[in-house]
């Protein structure tokens, strides 16, 4: 799980959320805009239906005036065409409304309405007739019951969820059932007006309480409910209900009092009376019907158009939210997951070493930006450590180049020095071995010995001060200059005096050196030495007793009037002298204790009875095995000579 | 190179607080001694009491140091262990440098 993907999907969880619940706004919207539409057309199919009860209402008026001969019917308006037709007019024009409602059973109430229509249509050739007009008012009665209560049903189906709807609805309702009273009474009177009969006394008490009833209901309803809707159709059926209660009732009353009297001339004049009022209630009826209408239209057009306000809001805003949402995915995208991804690769690049990439972009967000500029640093700082890297490397080549270089050149010096150290054997009456192991390639350590006129021999040991190049270079200096005195002097000549010269000679700005000189004589079998600072030399008896030669003397070069003291010691065959530089007995083991003179004594006298070149092996390899490696801080050298 | 600098009656007592002197540290030794001698002191005790190991180098120094001082100057060993005592003798540098068992006893021999 990555940082970008945590956010990505918390993001996108988000929105899912938005979405969800504004896609859920926008469906109610929907919904409500639908059906606002719906029972705009629903009302409208109703209200066709209504006009279509209403005017046959008033063609069974005409019928029934037309039978009696009455050229005035007891209706509101004249009337445009034929009988029947204005309400089929009205049928056909709802069925076009019908499929706007969205009713389940559009078909059904379609196939009803044609029926019906059809039932009517067949009733238009019957109006013609005088005969059979009870029967044929009765039928289209029946067509108005059954247009009626296909209304009715349609409403069910869909149900009134607005309280002002409601209202109306009841409004509608109370007017639908005065006109329907108007009528049936206008009906029941008008067969009397003629004065050919008088009316029975039923029908007198039942128009008379039927009315009653109606207009009390209507005065209880109006006056204790609806007298909170301050609305103009309140009014008017206010109005309507107070014109029939204070001014048709009477008339109606005194109507059918003058046709149970039977008085012409009475009935005459009340009809008159009646016949005016009976339209202008019918006006009444009418206005309230327009003006319920118009209310209801206007309450629907309302609702529909808020319903759409609601709908193009809740879109609106999805589209505004899907835009922001769609805003902000881009900017943490663009502003935090590209550029996290982006140091993200830099780093492991970083990681990996790989240099090359710069990272140049500059970032917005600040932090990014931070971790953006220090791994900017990091990679400058590691690319600064690379060069110092490879300049060390560089530098590291040349100097091991100019060691390389100045290791030839010691190797040569080396092979110089060496070429100075005889070759060990047989040397006059003596035989040489010895063993040298300078402690680095040149040493201060040098020795040499040459044969003398007669089977003498010489030798001589130097050691001079430190080690290394300087000191090999003064220990060449002083081989060279012991040499060149050493050819000079005559066997048996002075070895002191000789080392005496060189001294005195011997410059200042050169480091001393020890020295050891010796000449050995076979006929008398004897040996001299002089001591200039070098360790005692031993003698090792063929007896195996060892005894050290010597007493001591200034090392040369250290003060220039040194008196050096020549020693004579016997020296017969079988007798082994040996030469050595202190390294032989200084040599030090890991824990810098020196071997010593003592552990060098031992060691002569456990390999006495061995031959010279097994005693040197042993020496050698006791210091070795003192010192823990090959490697010695100083040089040694060791020379043996014997008597051949 | 640990020393410890000590006057005593006009004479410089040099306390060395070291094992060896070696290869390592003899120029350091030499240089010490040779500021030491350039500040004016012509009379110095070195004492060794601590000394184990002395190679020809430090020798070298020591005798580079001698050679710096006037004709009147002198260095002088205390306290020095046997076997050293016995190098200084095989290259008479007891000549050069008297031995001494006690740095009192070198004090009072420089003085004089």
């Amino acid at each position: 799980m990555t940082l970008r993907s945590a956010l990505l999907a918390i993001l996108s969880a988000f929105g899912l959320a938005l979405l969800a619940f504004l896609s859920m706004q926008s469906w109610n919207a929907y919904i409500a805009y639908d059906t606002a539409q719906r029972a705009h057309a629903l009302d409208d199919t109703r209200h066709a239906l209504l006009m279509a009860v209403l005017t046959l209402r008033d063609d069974r008026l005409r019928l029934a005036a037309d039978t009696i001969g009455l050229d005035r019917p007891p209706t509101r308006r004249p009337q445009p065409g034929a009988p029947i037709e204005d309400a089929l007019r009205h049928i056909d024009e709802a069925r076009v409304l019908l499929p706007g409602a969205k009713l389940a059973d559009s078909t059904y109430y379609d196939t009803e309405l044609g029926r019906e229509h059809d039932t009517l249509n067949a009733l238009r050739g019957a109006t013609n007739h005088t005969a059979g007009r009870a029967e044929l008012s009765l039928q289209i009665e029946a067509s108005a019951a059954r247009l009626l209560e296909l209304r009715m049903t349609m409403l069910e189906e869909r149900g009134i969820n607005d309280l002002s709807l409601a209202l109306l609805h009841l409004l509608r309702n109370y007017a639908l059932h005065t006109n329907h009273r108007l009528t049936e009474n206008a009906l029941n009177l008008l067969p009397y007006v003629k004065g050919e009969e008088t009316p029975p006394e039923e029908v007198f008490h039942h128009h008379m309480l039927r009315l009653a009833a109606q207009i009390g209901g209507m005065t209880n309803l109006l006056g204790e409910v609806f007298v909170f809707f301050q609305s103009p159709s309140v009014a008017q059926a206010t109005e309507l209900s107070a014109f029939i209660r204070d001014i048709y009732a009477p008339a109606e009353t005194a109507l059918v009092a003058a046709l149970m009297e039977g008085n012409a001339d009475d009935i005459e004049g009340a009809f008159e009376s009646w016949l005016e009022r009976k339209q202008t209630a019918d006006a009444h009826v009418f206005a309230l019907f327009e003006e319920i209408y118009t209310a209801s239209q206007s309450r629907l057009e309302g609702l529909h158009r808020d319903a759409l306000n609601a709908l193009r809001t809740w879109l609106a805003l999805s589209v505004l939210a899907i835009a922001i949402f769609l805003g902000s995915a881009a900017m943490i995208w663009l502003l935090i997951a590209l550029p996290m991804e982006r140091i993200r690769e830099s780093m492991l690049q970083l990681a990996e070493g790989d240099l090359t990439r710069t990272p140049t972009r500059h970032e917005v967000m600040s932090d990014l930006r931070q971790m953006s500029d220090a791994l900017r640093v990091f990679r400058i700082n590691a690319v600064r450590r690379e060069r110092l890297q490879r300049e060390r490397l560089a530098l590291h080549a040349r100097i091991a180049e100019a060691h390389a270089e100045l290791r030839s050149d010691l190797e040569a010096a080396a092979v110089v020095q060496r070429s100075q150290l005889p070759a060990p054997g047989i040397v006059g009456a003596y035989r040489f071995t010895s063993l040298y192991r300078p402690s680095t390639m040149l040493a201060g350590d040098t020795y040499d010995f040459m044969p003398l006129p007669g089977g003498g021999a010489r030798l001589f040991q130097i050691d001079v001060a430190g080690h290394g190049a300087a000191a090999s270079l003064v220990s060449v200096a002083a081989h060279v200059a012991l040499k060149r005195a050493l050819e000079h002097l005559p066997p048996g000549g002075d070895l002191a005096g000789a080392l005496e010269t060189i001294n005195a000679n011997w410059p200042e700005e050169l480091t001393y050196f020890t020295v050891l000189v010796i000449e050995l004589t076979p006929e008398t079998e004897s040996g001299r030495l002089v001591q200039a600072g070098h360790p005692y030399p031993a003698v090792l008896r063929r007896d195996g007793a060892l005894t050290r030669l010597g007493e001591g003397g200034l090392p040369v070069g250290v003060l220039k009037h040194a008196d050096y003291k020549e020693i004579r010691f016997d020296f017969a065959a079988g007798d082994r002298l040996l030469v050595f530089t202190d390294g032989i007995y200084e040599a030090t083991d890991p824990d810098k204790r020196i071997f010593g003179e003592d552990r060098l004594a031992g060691l002569l006298k456990a390999y006495a009875g061995q031959d010279t070149e097994t005693l040197v092996a042993r020496i050698d390899a006791s210091l070795q095995e003192w010192s823990g490696s090959d490697h010695m801080d100083d040089d040694i050298s060791l020379v043996v000579a014997e008597r051949v | 190179m640990d020393v410890l600098d000590l006057h005593q009656e006009g004479v410089l007592v040099l306390e060395i607080r070291e094992p060896r002197l070696e290869a390592r540290n003899a120029p350091e030794f030499r240089a010490l001694l040779v500021q030491r001698i350039e500040q004016g002191d012509e009379l110095i005790v070195l004492d060794m009491a601590q000394i184990e190991f002395i190679d020809s180098s430090a020798l070298g120094a020591l005798i580079g140091a001698i050679k710096k001082m006037g004709p009147l100057g002198s260095i002088a060993i205390a306290r020095i262990s046997p076997t050293l005592e016995r190098l200084l003798k095989l290259t008479r540098m007891d000549k050069v440098f008297p031995i001494h068992s006690t740095v009192e006893e070198a004090v009072e021999k420089l003085k004089a």
